[in-house]
């Protein structure tokens, strides 16, 4: 052991002598690695605040994840109001004047999706916000390319009611309730809608001096002249009539709205149509027609196989009801916008 | 008297044995908020002190003698704490039990990632045969996963987070009750829903499901029972 330790040494004092040992980096080496504790940032928390949005109380999981992420316009404005059709996957969002949004439904025409939307104001009235103030969004809250053109005048809008009453005997014990909920219909609806009345016993008649479209607001007094109900049911002459009003070519302009008849009814054609079955379906679908047709008690679920596009059956209260069908009618014909999916 | 003692120890050891086969195997898995967005955090600590109290006092019953307890943070989501219950009698692991759960008020909340080290802690327990599992969640629901910085404004209600907790309670049949206590109300509907499906399951199975809010659960804690016991 000695031995060694001495030959250590005589190497070592022998080498110091000859050989200069040095680092080739004099500076101090600095760490490699980085060592840290990811439980650190778990005590990062300082000022907490609690916020209560009562906006969102009555909110749904799907609307309060919405309303959470905070979604802009492409200008940078925040989002203020939206609504979610979760089947469609499709968000619509509006900044102010906008207070309520809802989506109607979601229509794919040609190929290409239409939200169909209509919006409130805080007086909840209809209005047509500008294009910049609103916004379509997917799920994972992508904005979504939109061509919309908003409908506020009478010029960009083409809204044409007819409504066709029946005024056959039968109809003696609703004609008041049928009456009056027209009447507060048509006084409803905004200045740029046009309407025709027409009533229909054993013929079928305008009720505006001159068989024409006139404001519907202004067709109150018109409902005063209707006769006693008396008479057979001309109901099939009376769609003619309805039918024939000139509408655009199907698919000519995404923005227009259905030329729409309304039929109040309490039964079945009893007079021979001047047109046959074929030809007035035919004429429905030249004008771009939609039918929607109020039963009051009876119902023949065939009977205006394509000729209506909703039937509704009335309950027992037909004042109530026809109320809630006349409104139903009003709030979409007057302000639906269609927003395109480019 | 050999004789004796021979039956004697033959009938006991029978009886031991029988009693064994029949002992369920219990664990029992504690979510615990002790973060610092937990809803009046000093009344939390008390209540939690008494939901302590009661998984002790679970000791009385021969089924939990030997009953597995794991308590997650919330904060850390991770799991803290693993003992058995008994072990509440060793002051030592009754307070490093009470400091696991006792409120940070500078920790972050990271309740998606509480819940999923609940989904681990399940399965393990189902692996090691685990027959009745109760889960018991003490939290306001309120999250702010890390790293949540230094000032923080929560809007409430807020979304639960993402994580799909409701598969977690419907993927083990062993869970017997699930547990909610200290539910921020503005919390209350948006967890609901969120929870529906596994409520749904659990009600259909006559598991148990209970869902306190703050008010709620002051009145389940001081009425004590918090795990029903079923044969």
């Amino acid at each position: 052991m000695k031995k060694l330790i001495f030959v250590f040494l005589f190497v070592c004092t022998g080498a110091s002598a000859e050989f200069e040992i040095s680092t080739p980096d004099p500076q101090p080496q600095e760490r490699i690695f980085e060592l840290s504790d990811p439980d650190e940032a778990v005590a990062k928390l300082g000022i907490v605040s609690f916020m209560i949005d009562f906006n969102a109380t009555q909110d749904d999981l799907l609307t309060l994840e919405v309303r959470r992420q905070d979604l802009r316009l492409a200008d940078g404005r925040l989002i203020t109001q939206f609504a979610i059709s979760e089947k469609d996957e499709i968000i619509v969002g509006a900044v102010a004047p906008v207070s309520h949004v809802s989506i109607m439904g979601v229509e794919t025409q040609s190929g290409v999706r239409v939200v169909q939307v209509i919006f409130y104001d805080d007086q909840q009235h209809i209005i047509s916000p500008r294009a910049e103030d609103i916004g379509v969004y997917d799920l994972t809250y992508a904005a979504l390319q939109t061509d919309y053109a908003p409908l506020k005048s009478a010029s960009a809008i083409d809204v044409s009611v007819a409504l066709l009453l029946d005024n056959s005997g039968s109809m003696s014990a609703f004609q008041s309730a049928a009456i009056n909920s027209s009447k507060d219909f048509a006084a409803g609806l905004p200045s740029f809608t046009k309407c025709e009345i027409f009533t229909f016993a054993s013929d079928v008649s305008p009720l505006v001096p001159g068989n024409k479209e006139v404001a519907c607001a202004d067709t109150e007094s018109a409902f005063d002249k209707v006769s006693p109900a008396s008479g057979a049911t001309a109901l099939m002459n009376a769609l003619e009539k309805g039918f024939a009003r000139t509408g655009k070519p199907l698919g000519t302009d995404p923005f227009e709205l259905p030329k729409l008849v309304i039929v109040v009814t309490d039964g079945i054609n009893t007079v021979t149509p001047s047109l046959p079955r074929d030809q007035l379906v035919g004429l429905k679908r030249r004008n771009n027609i939609t039918t929607l047709v109020y039963w009051v008690g009876h119902h023949d679920k065939d009977h205006l196989q394509n000729l209506a596009d909703q039937e509704i059956v009335g309950r027992a209260n037909a004042k109530q009801d026809l109320e809630a069908f006349f409104e139903t009618i009003g709030t979409t014909v007057a302000g639906v916008q269609s927003i395109k999916l480019i | 008297m050999k004789i004796l003692l021979t039956i004697f120890v033959l009938v006991v050891g029978f009886g031991a044995t029988d009693v064994k086969a029949q002992e369920s195997k219990v664990g029992i898995q504690l979510i615990i908020d002790e973060s610092g967005v937990i809803s009046d955090p000093e009344e939390a600590g008390i209540f939690k002190m008494r939901l302590l109290a009661q998984l002790k006092s679970l000791l009385r019953k021969r089924d939990y003698a030997t009953a597995r307890l794991d308590v997650i943070s919330t904060s850390m989501g991770r799991t803290l704490w693993v003992g058995e219950l008994a072990e509440l009698k060793d002051i030592e692991r009754a307070e490093e039990l009470i400091e696991v759960i006792e409120t940070k008020p500078n920790h972050c909340n990271n309740l998606g990632a509480a819940f999923r080290e609940l989904d681990y802690n399940l399965a393990q327990r189902t692996a090691e045969g685990y027959d009745k599992v109760y889960v018991l969640v003490f939290s306001s629901l309120i999250n702010t996963p890390r790293d949540c910085g230094s000032n923080v404004t929560i809007k409430l209600p807020q979304p639960p987070p993402k994580t799909d907790i409701a598969s977690i309670l419907t993927a083990h049949d062993q869970i017997e009750q699930v547990s909610f206590y200290w539910v921020n109300p503005h919390q209350k509907f948006v967890w609901l829903e969120k929870l529906d499906p596994a409520v749904k399951w659990l009600q259909s199975s006559a598991k148990k499901f209970e869902f306190h809010d703050i008010e709620a659960s002051r009145y389940a804690l001081k009425k004590g029972s918090i795990i029903e016991v079923r044969r």
